[in-house]
């Protein structure tokens, strides 16, 4: 995924457009990126682990809190299908350049 | 939005065509990939929108405890909220870094950031830290991590000495291209890490 982020900045940077439009680029992929995350780590996250956070305030700490995302990413597959989700996002932005002449 | 993990906002007053095709590639690829949690997000519309949702009760609650943990966790303006931030961030770091992250490593940066730093529910990411200037500050962390503290002095100096003797020593190839280079190093890691500009 880093691979073809650092290409599509890259291509971006070599091109010609406008400093202002470049910032909007990478505003708008950054989003794009973002936007992936909490769906995928709520589809992983243990439910119950949660639910007895929630419904017990006094337990939600620092520790708690890490721990539960601990919990979600730990085997690897939530962070794998982000990584998944993301390079889906790179692939659609790379053609949307290409089109405008960019690549 | 993505700060709250929705689907990033349109901006009607985007003017460029190639910024209006990469944004609607994005929507396009969202489109693709809500198919992985399409409950999640109808859920999400529905709240966000204020609708009773009909159905998918018991995962409405699930995004419902998760918002109720942010708030408690991350609640802005409550006591001790900045160490909390700071705490979070150290201890995930550390559990994360013993995560499996291999050939994910990007993602997993993201990730961190995201769910380190939900405070982005209130204080939003700036729009402009990818502006020139700030890249060319922050080329001295991503550098710095790489060389040495010692060397990114001396590349300060070296850029001050360079502004101060006029604009032409930028024509200079190397350094037009150690330049570019550090500047696309430095746009990388601020999509992956955004947090560390505040």
């Amino acid at each position: 995924m880093e691979d073809k982020l650092r290409q599509i900045v890259t291509k971006i940077e070599a091109s010609k457009l406008p400093e202002n439009d470049k910032e909007e680029l990478y505003v708008t992929i950054s989003e794009g990126l973002q936007a992936t995350v909490w769906p995928v780590l709520l589809k992983f996250m243990p439910k119950e682990e949660l639910a007895d956070l929630a419904n017990n305030p006094s337990k939600i700490t620092v520790e708690s809190y890490a721990k539960l995302i601990e919990d979600t990413v730990k085997d690897g597959q939530a962070l794998k299908q982000i990584d998944g989700l993301m390079n889906e996002v790179l692939v659609e932005v790379e053609k949307a350049l290409a089109q405008e002449g960019i690549q | 939005m993505s700060e709250t993990g929705e689907m990033p906002a349109d901006r009607e007053s985007t003017k460029s065509k190639v910024v209006r095709g990469v944004k609607e590639a994005i929507h396009t690829a969202f489109e693709k990939t809500k198919a992985t949690n399409s409950e999640y997000w109808e859920i999400r519309k529905s709240i966000q929108e204020k609708m009773a949702w009909h159905g998918g009760g018991v995962y409405r609650q699930h995004i419902e405890n998760m918002d109720k943990l942010t708030n408690v966790m991350f609640g802005y303006g409550e006591k001790g909220f900045g160490k909390k931030v700071l705490e979070a961030s150290f201890k995930m770091g550390t559990r994360l870094a013993a995560a499996p992250i291999i050939g994910a490593a990007a993602a997993a940066d993201i990730t961190y950031n995201l769910a380190t730093w939900p405070f982005r529910l209130f204080v939003p990411i700036p729009k402009d830290i990818f502006k020139r200037n700030i890249l060319l500050l922050s080329n001295a962390s991503v550098a710095g991590s790489a060389v040495g503290a010692g060397v990114v002095g001396a590349e300060v100096a070296a850029v001050k000495g360079a502004r101060a003797v006029g604009e032409a020593v930028w024509t200079t190839p190397e350094v037009a291209a150690t330049m570019a280079k550090k500047r696309i190093d430095a746009i990388v890691e601020k999509i992956k890490k955004p947090r560390q500009t505040r």
